[in-house]
Order: structure tokens, then sequence, then C-alpha cells
């Protein structure tokens, strides 16, 4: 019916593939079937993390979905700037693991498709979400986020208050958000600070 | 920087700026003032000329100070306009915004957690801001009412300057709330639902700190004069 949707189709470039790491099969298999469906892209699957070898993960293009911690894969990413890891968030009330993006066991194969795009049509932004604040401004955030005052952060990161105000200005001036409500829901979308401790009322 | 005079036809005012239509709404404007001026508008709606230019002069123009026109009417009709500004966003602007955020989240797919933040910090905002036009309408006015109508009876433990502290916060928040929702939301929301509610919160900060001008830089000054003639200043 619409001979020009197949033809982009076979326009993907084909040195883009996608690796899914999940224990479970059932997963692993319903992903697949899902991409395959949207994309022509070759999918590898793994259980755990280990069984990826390194060089498989080196070239561009490369998506990995997973169930495990953005943080497990910052070694491969400080290797190759342009992986994109989608987080899949298998159970609700999930902790949160750092992903810059996400799907569930929800999500359908539109949104799916939506995610995976964003992935190859941007895959410096990843990279930039990262580091859009420095370890040491994620850290002062965390803590303006819980209520501490400037003076309590000083005392914890055994730095001055002076240091501590710096810093902030430095934050609002990097993310535009300048009050503390907004400034803690940024760390709660971000991952910054963990939502299943505290309640998203009390704290916002 | 234009600046409207009472021969500019109204119509021209609202091609120059779209915004202002809810502004003359407040004063029982309504469209559909053919090609009349906006001294002819007024006189047909007994509204004082002066009194309309410099707001939607404040309005249309952030560096606007009206020194030359604030002689020529009373700080009740700034009371009155700024009541029908709380009127607006408590039946309109609050309840629309409200829906828009509903209707946004509904159609997101997946699991939207960044969508269900911003509501949370919405629904904090409009307490907050609830609060504070509440305030306005059962202390300030009254205390500004009080002065003119009844200078013997007001309070001298107040003046105006003890009120009006808290504005900066309210703009302050929405401008926070669109940064999250420009900056940060998840792809998976529907295009033309968040563009309406994005839409809709520009123009309601952009109101909001025009009420914040017009009570700083136009009544507060009014009645620090007034303050300043009777006992209490």
């Amino acid at each position: 019916m619409f001979p020009w949707l197949w033809k982009l189709k076979n326009l993907q470039p084909m040195d883009k593939r996608i690796i899914i790491i999940h224990p479970s099969a059932m997963i692993r298999m319903g992903l697949e079937s899902m991409i395959r469906q949207a994309f022509d892209y070759p999918v590898k699957q793994a259980a755990t993390p280990a069984e990826i070898a390194v060089n498989d993960t080196e070239e561009e293009g490369i998506i990995i979905l997973t169930n495990q911690p953005q943080a497990d894969f910052s070694a491969l990413q400080n290797r190759n700037k342009t992986l994109c890891i989608i987080g899949i968030k298998d159970h609700p009330g999930q902790k949160k693991q750092g992903w810059t993006r996400k799907i569930s066991t929800n999500t359908d194969a539109a949104e799916l498709q939506t995610v995976i795009n964003t992935c190859f049509d941007k895959p410096e932004e990843t990279q930039e979400t990262n580091n859009e604040l420095s370890q040491r401004e994620t850290e002062i955030l965390a803590l303006v986020a819980r209520g501490y005052a400037n003076k309590e952060i000083a005392d914890q990161l055994f730095i001055s208050t002076h240091t501590v105000i710096s810093h902030r200005k430095n934050i609002t001036e990097k993310l535009g958000i300048k009050t503390i409500s907004g400034l803690t829901v940024y760390a709660m979308i971000n991952g910054i600070i963990d939502l299943s401790q505290i309640s998203r009322e009390d704290l916002i | 920087m234009d600046i409207f005079k009472t021969t500019d036809p109204l119509a021209d005012v609202i091609n120059k700026n779209v915004d202002l239509i809810p502004v003359i709404n407040r004063f029982g404007i309504k469209l559909g003032f053919q090609n009349k001026t906006i001294e002819e508008v007024c006189k047909a709606y007994r509204v004082n000329p002066d009194f309309f230019l410099t707001i939607i002069n404040t309005y249309h123009n952030e560096g606007f100070f009206p020194e030359s026109s604030l002689k020529s009417f009373s700080p009740l009709s700034i009371v009155e306009y700024l009541k029908k500004t709380h009127t607006y966003y408590i039946n309109y602007v609050l309840p629309r915004t409200k829906d828009l955020l509903e209707d946004l989240l509904q159609g997101c797919s997946g699991d939207c957690e960044e969508l269900k933040l911003i509501r949370a910090f919405y629904r904090k905002y409009e307490e907050e801001l609830l609060h504070h036009l509440d305030n306005e309408d059962r202390n300030v006015f009254p205390y500004i009412e009080t002065l003119i109508d009844h200078p013997e009876q007001v309070n001298t433990d107040y003046t105006i300057s003890d009120f009006e502290k808290e504005h900066t916060n309210v703009d302050v928040k929405i401008n926070d709330l669109k940064q999250l929702i420009i900056k940060y939301i998840h792809p998976t929301y529907d295009i033309n639902q968040c563009n309406e509610f994005l839409n809709l919160l520009f123009r309601f900060e952009k109101d909001l700190k025009d009420h914040a001008r017009i009570e700083d830089n136009v009544l507060v000054p009014m009645v620090m004069e007034i303050e300043k003639s009777t006992a209490n200043g």
C-alpha cells in the first residue's frame, strides 16, 4: 500500500546492532520479535552482561537493552561514546537504575520504536545527559533535593559553605532550574535520588 | 518599544499583541470593536482611558513605567483590575492547566514517571499560588481599600511594603516547570497535547509577571504616596 515505507526500511544502515541483555528468555525473545517487526537491525541476545564480548560493543550505532543498572556499562560507554543503553524496567517499584532511556514490560511496539529511533538519531545525547552536571554537582544536588541546608551539605562533604553556594549557582545555571522543588524533580527524573525511599509528594 | 496611545485603534493593539485579549476582557471589553480607537472603546465601556493605557502598556512593555499617568486614576481601579486577574487565574487558567496536564498523562505511553513527578510539582505550585492570591484578596486589597476609603480605621502596624514579598517565587516556579518539560520529558508523550500545555504555561508565566509588575511598579508606589500623606507612613 505504501511502497515507500519498505524503501525507508531498506535504507536503514546495516552497521547498526541491538543487543538484548536480560536473564529471562521470554523477555529476550519477546523483545527481539517486537524489534524485528519494525527494524532490520541484527539482534543479539545474552542472559548477563558477562556473555557479551567487549569487541561486540566497540562499533558505532549499538543499542543495549537491559535490566542491569546503567552504571554496569560505564566502562563500555567510556570506550564507546556512541553506545546507547535502554533500561528495561521489568517489575513495578523497581529501584532507579540511572538509565537515561527506559522501557517497561508494558511498553508497546510504537513506544519501543520511538525509543530505539531516538537512540540512533542522537547517540551523543546519552553522553551529554550524563555529563550535564559534574560528579560533585550531582552529589550536592542530591543533598539539596533531600532538603539539607548549605551548612549541613558543607559539613557532610568537608567543603566550605561558600563552595556549596558556588556549586549551587552553577547547577542552577546549567539546568535553568532555580527552586529547590524544581531541582528535586530534576534529581528524581534523572535517578539522582531514589524514589523508593521517599514519597514524591513529601519531597516536592 | 511600542507605547500605545488613546488615538490608536484597539484592533491594532490586538494585532500587535494577541496576549492582550484576556487583559482587555478584564475591563469588560469584548472583541468586535470595528475601527474604534482606544479612547472611543473606553468611552463606550465607561473605562478610564488613562488607566486602560497604563495597564496594557505595562503588559506590553516590560520596561514601561507609567509615572505621568499615575495621578489620573485611583489605586482602587488597580485593585479592581487585579481582583479580576485573580478570578481569571482561579476560574480559567488553573483548572485548564490541570486538565491539560491530566490529558498529557492520559495520552502518554509507558510508565511516564517524569510526568507524574511534574504533576506532583504542579500540584504543590498551584497550592502555593492559591495561597498567595488568597493572601492578597484577604489582606492586601482590603488594607488598600481601607486606607483610601476610611484612612482613620487603617491598621497602622502595617505598610504596603510589609505585604508583597512572595511574588518572585510564584513566577520562578512556573519557569522551572517549563524547563523540566522542555528539557527532561521523555519522548513518549503526545506532541499536540504537550505543545498546548506548554503554550498555556508560557502565556500564564507572562501574565503572572505582568501581574507582579503592575503591583510593584504601579500599585505599591501609589499606595506608598498615600501612606506618606496620611499618618501611616
